[in-house]
Formats: structure tokens, sequence, C-alpha cells
């Protein structure tokens, strides 16, 4: 045992910064989970308030509207995953595959622009540009002949419209990771694989893929484990109420409920639910890519 | 040959796919050079209407803006080193599988990327520290990623184990290797990593907006926030002063806090240069 | 360690050490400001803090928000009252979440505000702020009389505890109907007067052009906010003050559907202008602020527009009118008085609440006397008219009752930046009456005063219909999901088809009682009849 930390001892110095960290910011702030089961009143403070037990959770899911809400948001974030997943990684092998350094640079600085542009604007380009009326993109169909589509305003085409917007903001942003990842890649063998007589798509699916076997999988895992959460921006100012049956989500409806009175016992219950249920997807995905002999996330 | 028909189609499709993303980008920039009548009329697409520089006058002449950016620039650099000097040794260590106890630390690390305790109680712990209205209000409570630390980990563990035999032939400690060695073949994801780190710290007013109250540690953010926020009401006070249009506001304090990342990102490309990998192990 | 190491090494010491200096600093002002501070107590001069909005406006060469000419002016007068005010500034753009962690955390300023009379109530139910009644009748003579007691009863709870004190707006009026008159007049229509003539006119608008504008180019009508709706009013059946009061509401947490059987025939009337094409077939969705709205009345596209009063020519709301008529120099877009009521031919007229913002004292506050002397200052000449209007000679000049604006530009740069957010017992000026207000602003814009006083004379004729702020308790439990209901089946049954309304709109009235909109109704008929009615 001593031996063992002898040698060992360097790595556990490395883990303590991290761990500091952690109990100062994260585990002392901690007990505010317990106003989830309080009737919090902000001046009695959080342990003098009185305790309710499970009482917040029955009222919030009593709710229906906290039940649609938790419906659309596994419905658009299981969506936007099915199409940005592959998408990014798709664009990270093209961008890899660039030999020019000058395009490759110039390309990659542009792709991440809509990433820094808040939602407030993208949310106003696309309600232009999919207007139906006077949005270019019907303009552009009625010229090919194909009718004008209510993109905004029909349920099934909002939540396209939605995914779109996804895809546009953060696809190119999504490859850095990617890129850094295949930058590591072994060279030679590449090479081993040319001198093989091995095609393009070949190498890439033989070669390259399997190189960022790990990377790929870690950060599926990781998505799927943010499954009950979503942002606040993007369906807030997307949704109108044409659409608001598909186009409310957690984060929008704790929102609608938290601007009438400060309930911080509402919101804390809700977001401890949205905790419980992703560490447990999160387990879920880890154990079974573990079971297909992957490395998980832990 | 089949490879030029390869070359070309990547080549077109990737440019397709940039200019699609180049197109708000463009908007806004054009929006921020174009004057009232225009933005209202909804004129504007590609390029400025009526191109006035008056959006960015406003901007400029205050030297609170300057403040604030020197601020910002403090703060992302000093930040982005504290966090990653974190976040690389816990990621380093516990990429060993040989190391015990691992999996319980990582544990802890991972499950607060899931539960915490709400802004309140946060707050009050920043507060005890007497942090509240100091530039490490905006650099330390956020300080560590676990998302950032799971990658980096990743990529840790893909380094192969003959590194660390030829080292320990060599007679290294676990530090020595650490910097001597495995750092400088770790540019890709140092860089990646960081820039996660930095732009966050670049763009975040939230922290500002709950720890500072002292304008003059205002980051930049938090400035141009106070600039197009418009009132319940519909009402930016700050038309008050001069005639431009919020909208014309707005976007030019996207241009202004966006320019800086879009700069020193592909001066940091170059880091992240492929090959790295080749020879590092010989044979 | 190599020179690179060492390089960075360097560079990352250099920049903490930056950190360290900056964060020093603070620490130095702070010393000098504790040292004046103790020179002030020694002449028992009470300090209090008040909050002050910071919006990040602050013109070149004027200070800082918490250290300018005003903050000044107001140190050197309060003085003779022994006391001192240091100003706490929240951005307003946060205020929402930073006003609650302060008082969470015990960092609240003296005298605090919000616009949430919800938030503002829950803090003194649960005991966190000062019951005010005893200190303003003792400390607040000014501040009693300049607010008035009609005003002041809204910061009282069922209870009659004075638990906050509400600002006083300044007018009342709220919206105005707009319409392009330049195209009635090429029609040769007369005003419509009623919805059914309205419907004529924007008939016209639509399909019969006098500028030759395509149909599917013009809107005929757009709103502003649901709720707020002006058309609604003329179909009310039920007008008396007691059904108003417990049927309406601002903030589509009201009964609608489920209150005056007239919205239903307001809602067919309204499904009917949508499916004859007269309103934006995408009309919900506009991003708020009416963006898409001032899209087409800029460009001439928009018939009719409910709107904020004066928004046609008001600076502040991006001078439409002036934009318009850069392009279509004949364009006019003038108020007109609202539309008669249906059933007994009467105008019935939206107005605000009289009421703006709450101030509130948090029992961190250890001397509310003194903050309620502060406000009573504020309600004086040498208080809120000289913050509000300026120094006479320099920036404003007397015209019979009426301060006159010399010169816009720079009162815009010395006080109005800040003028809104100092006064704080008042919303929209320092004016001892609504004809005040209304004769100030018509001097403010000379070329367009014509207009000005026409707006507010429109805003503000026939029979005034108030709106109340006051939210049951059930109402405040259940208000959210009221919200989304209504805002859901508000859209749901104009945009449906014609002969699916009435199914769709017993749907909505359904939908409300799900969420004990009877109980609601009863709870808000008991406050009236025991308590409002009784002021």
């Amino acid at each position: 045992m001593m031996n063992y930390l002898k040698r060992y001892y360097i790595l556990y110095l490395m883990c303590l910064p991290a761990m500091v960290f952690y109990i100062i910011f994260k585990y002392i702030p901690m007990y505010g989970v317990v106003i989830a089961f309080k009737d919090y009143n902000i001046f009695e403070g959080m342990t003098a308030s009185e305790w309710v037990g499970l009482k917040v959770f029955k009222e919030v899911f009593s709710q229906p509207f906290f039940w649609q809400a938790i419906k659309n948001t596994l419905i658009l974030n299981l969506l936007t995953l099915l199409v940005s997943f592959p998408l990014t990684i798709l664009l990270s092998l093209m961008l890899n595959e660039v030999r020019a350094p000058k395009f490759k640079k110039f390309a990659q600085s542009l792709l991440y622009l809509p990433y820094f542009i808040s939602w407030v604007v993208v949310a106003g380009l696309v309600t232009n540009l999919f207007s139906l009326n006077t949005g270019s993109v019907n303009m552009l169909l009625s010229k090919l002949g194909i009718g004008p589509v209510s993109f905004l305003i029909e349920e099934k085409w909002w939540i396209f419209t939605y995914i779109v917007s996804q895809v546009w903001k953060n696809l190119g942003w999504g490859t850095i990771i990617y890129l850094a990842a295949l930058a590591g890649v072994d060279e030679t063998l590449y090479e081993a694989a040319y001198m093989d007589g091995a095609t393009k798509l070949q190498r890439i699916w033989h070669i390259t893929l399997p190189s960022i076997k790990n990377t790929i999988v870690v950060m599926f895992i990781l998505q799927i484990s943010k499954m009950m959460a979503i942002g606040l921006d993007a369906p807030l100012l997307l949704q109108n109420d044409k659409v608001i049956n598909v186009a409310e989500v957690i984060s929008t409806y704790v929102y609608k409920v938290g601007l009438v009175r400060v309930e911080y016992s509402l919101a804390t219950a809700i977001g401890l639910f949205q905790a419980i249920v992703n560490i447990t997807l999160l387990f879920i995905a880890n154990t079974l890519t573990k079971a297909v002999g992957e490395k998980g996330v832990f | 040959m089949k490879d030029r028909g390869f070359t070309i189609l990547n080549y077109t499709l990737i440019s397709i796919v940039v200019l699609i993303c180049l197109y708000p980008f463009l908007n806004v920039v054009s929006t921020s050079f174009s004057s009232n009548q225009a933005i209202l009329a909804g004129n504007v697409s590609f390029f400025p209407v009526e191109p006035q520089l008056g959006a960015y006058r406003q901007i400029i002449i205050k030297i609170a803006i300057w403040k604030s950016m020197a601020i910002s620039v403090i703060i992302t650099l000093g930040g982005t080193i504290i966090s990653l000097f974190i976040t690389t040794c816990a990621a380093y260590a516990l990429s060993k599988e040989k190391l015990k106890g691992r999996e319980v630390i990582t544990g802890i690390i991972l499950f607060t990327m899931y539960f915490n305790g709400g802004i309140v109680p946060l707050f009050l712990v920043v507060k005890q520290l007497h942090l509240l209205d100091t530039l490490w209000s905006l650099v330390l409570p956020h300080a560590m990623n676990a998302f950032n630390f799971i990658v980096m980990r990743t990529f840790f563990r893909e380094l192969p184990e003959s590194l660390e035999e030829a080292a320990a032939i060599d007679g290294c400690n676990e530090w020595m290797l650490l910097l001597k060695i495995v750092l400088p073949l770790s540019k890709p994801i140092m860089v990646t990593i960081g820039l996660f780190y930095a732009v966050e710290l670049w763009n975040n007013y939230f922290n500002s907006m709950m720890y500072i109250t002292n304008p003059d540690l205002f980051p930049l953010q938090m400035r141009l926030r106070q600039i197009i926020f418009v009132d319940a009401l519909g009402q930016n006070a700050d038309s008050l002063v001069t005639m431009v249009m919020p909208e014309a506001l707005k976007a030019a304090t996207i241009v202004i806090s966006t320019l800086p990342i879009l700069i020193v990102y592909p001066w940091l490309q170059k880091h992240v240069a492929k090959g790295v990998m080749t020879g590092a192990v010989k044979g | 360690m190599n020179r690179k190491t060492r390089t960075m090494l360097r560079k990352g010491t250099a920049i903490l050490s930056a950190m360290l200096i900056l964060s020093g600093c603070k620490d130095a002002n702070n010393s000098s400001e504790k040292v004046v501070q103790e020179n002030i107590q020694a002449d028992s001069i009470t300090e209090l803090t008040v909050m002050l909005y910071d919006r990040g406006n602050i013109p070149t060469n004027q200070g800082v928000i918490n250290d300018n000419r005003w903050t000044k002016y107001i140190n050197e007068e309060v003085e003779k009252l022994g006391l001192h005010v240091k100003f706490i500034p929240v951005s307003r753009s946060d205020e929402g979440q930073k006003v609650p962690v302060m008082m969470t955390s015990g960092t609240a300023a003296d005298i605090m505000m919000s616009y949430d009379i919800g938030t503002v109530q829950r803090f003194h139910k649960d005991g966190g702020t000062w019951e005010l009644s005893e200190y303003i009748e003792e400390c607040g003579p000014n501040l009693k009389a300049y607010i008035g007691d009609d005003v002041l009863v809204k910061g009282k709870d069922e209870e009659g505890n004075q638990f906050a004190i509400p600002a006083r707006r300044s007018t009342t009026a709220r919206t105005n109907a707009f319409i392009r008159m330049d195209w009635l007049n090429k029609l040769e229509m007369a005003v419509p007067t009623t919805p059914d003539e309205l419907y004529d006119v924007l008939w016209a608008f639509k399909y019969e052009n006098p500028d030759g504008l395509q149909p599917n180019e013009v809107v005929g009508l757009q709103q502003f906010n649901i709720s707020k709706e002006m058309l609604a009013n003329c179909f009310w059946q039920e007008t008396d003050e007691r059904s108003v009061f417990i049927n309406s509401e601002c903030d589509s947490a009201g009964a609608l559907a489920a209150g005056d059987p007239g919205y239903r025939d307001y809602m067919r009337f309204r499904n009917k202008l949508y499916n004859d094409g007269l309103m934006d077939s995408e009309y919900f969705t506009d991003l708020g602020y009416g963006q898409k709205a001032n899209e087409l009345f800029v460009k001439g596209k928009l018939g009719y527009y409910e709107y904020h009063v004066n928004g046609n020519v008001d600076v502040m709301r991006g001078g439409l009118l002036q934009t318009l008529k850069q392009s279509i120099p004949e364009a006019e877009m003038v108020s007109i008085p609202p539309l008669k009521n249906i059933h007994d031919g009467k105008i019935y007229n939206s107005q605000d609440s009289n009421s703006a913002a709450f101030l509130f004292i948090p029992k961190t506050a250890k001397d509310p006397a003194a903050c309620i002397k502060y406000l009573d200052w504020l309600a004086t000449k040498e208080g809120g008219f000289t913050i509000w209007h300026g120094i006479e000679g320099e920036h404003f000049e007397m015209q019979g009752q009426v301060p006159a604006v010399l010169d816009a530009q720079k009162n815009a740069v010395e006080k109005d930046w800040i003028r809104d957010d100092l006064f704080l017992v008042g919303n929209g000026g320092y004016f001892i009456t609504e004809a005040d207000y209304i004769a100030c602003k018509v001097l403010e814009n000379a070329e367009y005063s014509n207009y000005i006083q026409n707006n507010f004379d429109n805003a503000t004729m026939g029979e005034a219909i108030s709106s109340y702020g006051y939210m049951s308790p059930t109402q405040a439990k259940e208000a959210a999901n009221l919200k989304k209901v209504n805002n859901e089946y508000s859209v749901k049954v104009s945009t449906c088809k014609t002969d699916e309304f009435d199914a769709m709109f017993d749907e909505w009235a359904a939908a409300l009682e799900k969420y004990n909109i009877q109980q609601i109704k009863e709870e808000r008929a008991s406050y009236y009849d025991n308590f409002f009615s009784k002021q």
C-alpha cells in the first residue's frame, strides 16, 4: 500500500485542485436542493423553512402542462440529436480531408460564426426567412412550383424549422472536438493503407472513423444524458401561440411559471427531476456501451 | 483519379455549408452599418443599406466600453490559464487506468454536471469568501467544467502506454512525464479546451450580473447587454441620446463582442496541426 | 524548463498579478469612502441606500451612474434633512433575477423597487419588508399628497397593510388606434366609429387600395397585445366597474372566454377579419414589441394599428410616422377616437393602471422613517421637479404653467438619461395633473404637436376602463396556466374556420374552468365588495 502511494502520490496531488474546487463551489452549495422539499420562505432561509416533503413534486406532477412540456422536450432533443450528430461527424471528416491549409483555416473560422450570434438574432432571421407570405424561402418555393409551406405556423413544420435552426447554429462549432481528435491520428496508418490500394472512402471508413471511435462514443453518451434538459433561448424565441402545443418545453414552462411569482421551490423541484432522469440516462447509456466492449464515460 | 473527384465534391459541399453559415453574420454586420429607415423597413439582408457609422460611434466613444474590454481580456486570459491548469491535471491523472479510486473521483466530478444547488446558495458561498465585487468571482466559481474534463480525459486515454514505459525507463516521475512529453503532444486538445473555456469566459455575463455591482469591474458583455436591452415597454433608453435605432446598436454590439474571438482563432489554428502523433512512438 | 515554458509562466504571472491589482483597487476605493462615511456619521446623519436602475446609457463626461451631477445635487439637498444617500446600481436588464437574489442574500438596498406586484406582496407576506402606513403618516405628507390615496391603495393588501408605495403614473393614456387617413380621404370614406364600419374600411384598404397596392401586400388590421385590445371594449355587455373588475386583468390571466358574454362576439368578429384576409395571416409570430407591425407601418402597408399611445410620432418608439413620411410624404397615420360599443353606443377607453413601479423597504433597512423622509423629499419641487425638469433657464423655461424644453439634445445628454430612475415616486415625470403632462409632451415636438395633442385626446376620451393590477390568491396560483390557455386559444379561435368557431370557443371556456376560473371570479368579487369599493 505504501509503495503504491509513493509511486502514485503525484497523480493524487494532481487531482487536488479540482477536488478543492468542486467541494467549495459545487458541493457546499448543493444544500440548495432541499428547497424542493420545503415551502421556501426566502427570509426564513433554507434551513428554517417548513419541510413539506413531496408536496411540491406532487403539485408539479399534477399539472398537465408540465407533462406536455416533458414530452415536447424529449421529442425536440431526440430529433435534433438524430439529425445533427451524424452531420457534425460528416462535416468534420470532410474538413479533415482538406489539404489546402488556407482554405481549411478560412472555412473553419466562418463555420463557427453562427455559434456566436445570439438566438435573438437567429430567431429574428428565421422568422423572416420562413415567413408564409414574405419569407425568401417560400418565395423561392413558389417560383419552383411547390406551394408555400407554413414553416412556422404548422406544428410538424415548426419542429422541422426548429431543428434546422439548431443545426445551422451549432454545426460548425460541434466539429471542433472531432477535428482535434482527428488531428491526433497517426499519419503512417494512412500511408500504409494507400500503399495497399485503399480508396479515399475506404481509408475514411477503415482508419479515420475507428481512430476517433472513442471520442464519438463519449460524445454520444454525453448527448443522450442531456435529453431531459433544453436551453431556454431557442424555443422561447422561436415559439408562437399557434404551435405552442409542440413548442412548450421544460425550460420555457419553468420560465413562464416563474414569471408570475418567485417560485424557487417549483423551479428547484423540476430541476431535480430533470437531473435524476438525465443521470439515469447516463448510467444506462454508459453501461450499454461498456457491455459492447467500448470504453464508456466512467 | 477517383480521389480528385472526391476532392472537388468535398470542397464544393464545404463551401456551400460555409456560405449558409455566413449569412446570419453578414446580415448582422450589414445591419450594424445601416440606417434606421432601412432596418425598420426590413430592407437589409446581405449588404448595408444607407450606410452610417452612428451605431459604432455611439459605442466606441464610451470610455466604459474600452475599460470593460480590458477587463474581459484579463479575465479571459487569466481564467483560461487557471481552468486549463486544474482541468489538465485532473484529466491526466484520471486517465490512468491503474489509479485506484479513479472511478470514485470521476464520479464526484460527473455528478455535478447534473445536480446543482441553484444560484442562491452559490451566491452565498461567493459572498462568504468575500469574492463579491472582485474579478475572482468571475473566474473561480466556474473554473472547471465537467464536460471539458471528460473530453480532455478521453484524449489522454488515447495516448499509447508505450510512452509511459519509455519515460519510466528514463527515470521520469509523473509530473515530468506530463510536462515534457504529454503536453507537447497534446497541443490540439489543449488549444481546443482552452478555446472552450476562453469563449465561455468571454461571452459570459451572468456571473457579472450576479456578483458585481461596481460598474468599473463590468466585463464587456455586461455593458453591451445594457445597451441592447429593450425594456418591457419596448423602449430603449439609449436612443434618447442619439437617433440610432436599437437594431443597429444590437448588431454593432454583436460584431464588437465577436470580433476578438474571430481574430484570435485563426492564430490558434496552427497549433491544431495534423500529424502531431507521427513518430511519437518509435518502432 | 525550456524557454517557451518560461515565457508562458511569465505571461501567466503577469495576468494573475493584473487581476490581483485590479481587485485591490476596489478595496482602495472602499477604504476612502469609509473615511468619508465615518465623518458624516459623526454629525449624526443617517445614511440610506437606494436602488437605481443602470441602463448603461451614461453619456460621456457625465460621470458614473452612482456619482454624477444629479446624485451630488440630491445629497446636497437632503443633507439639510439629515440624510445621505448612497445609490446601488442594478442593471435594468437583469432586475428580475437580481432583486430576488439581493433580497435572499441580505444585500438589498434600503429602498427597493420592482414592477412585479406579486413578488413584492410575497416579500411582505413572508415577513421580509416593513409595513409602511405609520411612517407615511408621520414622515411623508408631501409623498402622500403627490401620490394620492387612490394610488396608494394599490400598495395595500387585503388586511390593509401598506406593503409598498406605488409610484404614480403621470398619465393613464395607454392605447391609440391609428389609421391611414390619406387612404380614407382618397376613398372618400368617413372615419369609422363602429366595428362594422371598420370592417368596410379595412375591406376597401385591402381590396380597393387607393395607392394601388395589391391585396396580398396590405395588412388591414394589427393589434399590439392580447387583452389590451381596444376593439374588445366595443363588445362588452357588462360595463359597470364591478363587472369589469371581476372579469378583466391585464396580462392574459383574466377570465376572457369565461367572463363577459360579449367577448365571444368580439372573437367572432376577429375570426371574420382573419378568415376574410383582413389581418396578417401570421400575426401571432411577431416576436414581441410589434417589430413586424412596425415594419409594415413604415413600409406603408398597414391600414389600422392598435398601438401604444402616441406611438406614431414618439421618437422613443422609433419615430414611425416620420420614417414613413420619408418615403411617402403624403401618408398620414393618425389616431382616431376609439370605436363605440355596439350595445349602448358609448366609447369605453382602456387605461393603464394609475400606479407604476412598487417601492418597498426590506427589513434589512435600519431606519424606515429616514427612507420615507427621502421619498417625501422626492415629491417636492426641490426634489422631483428639479430632478425631472432641470434648472429653470438652463433646461427649460416656463410657458404659463408648463415647463417647455429649451434644447432637447442638451437635456438628453445632461439629465434625461437618469431622471426617470432617480425620480422614484412618479412614472413619466413630475406632474401634478395629467393635463400638465400632456401639455408638456405636446411642446416636446413642435412639428408634430397637433398629432400629439390629438393622440392624447383620443387616448383619454370616453368612459375610462381602469387597470387594477389585483390578483386574487387562486389567480396568483393559476396565473401561469391561465395565461397559457388564453394565449393558445386566442389564436386558435381567431384562426380557425368560421364554422368551427363556436365549438372552439366553448373548448376555451371549458379549459379555463379546469383552472378554477369560477373560484377566481368569486374571490375577485369578494375583494371588490369588501375592500376595493370601500376605498
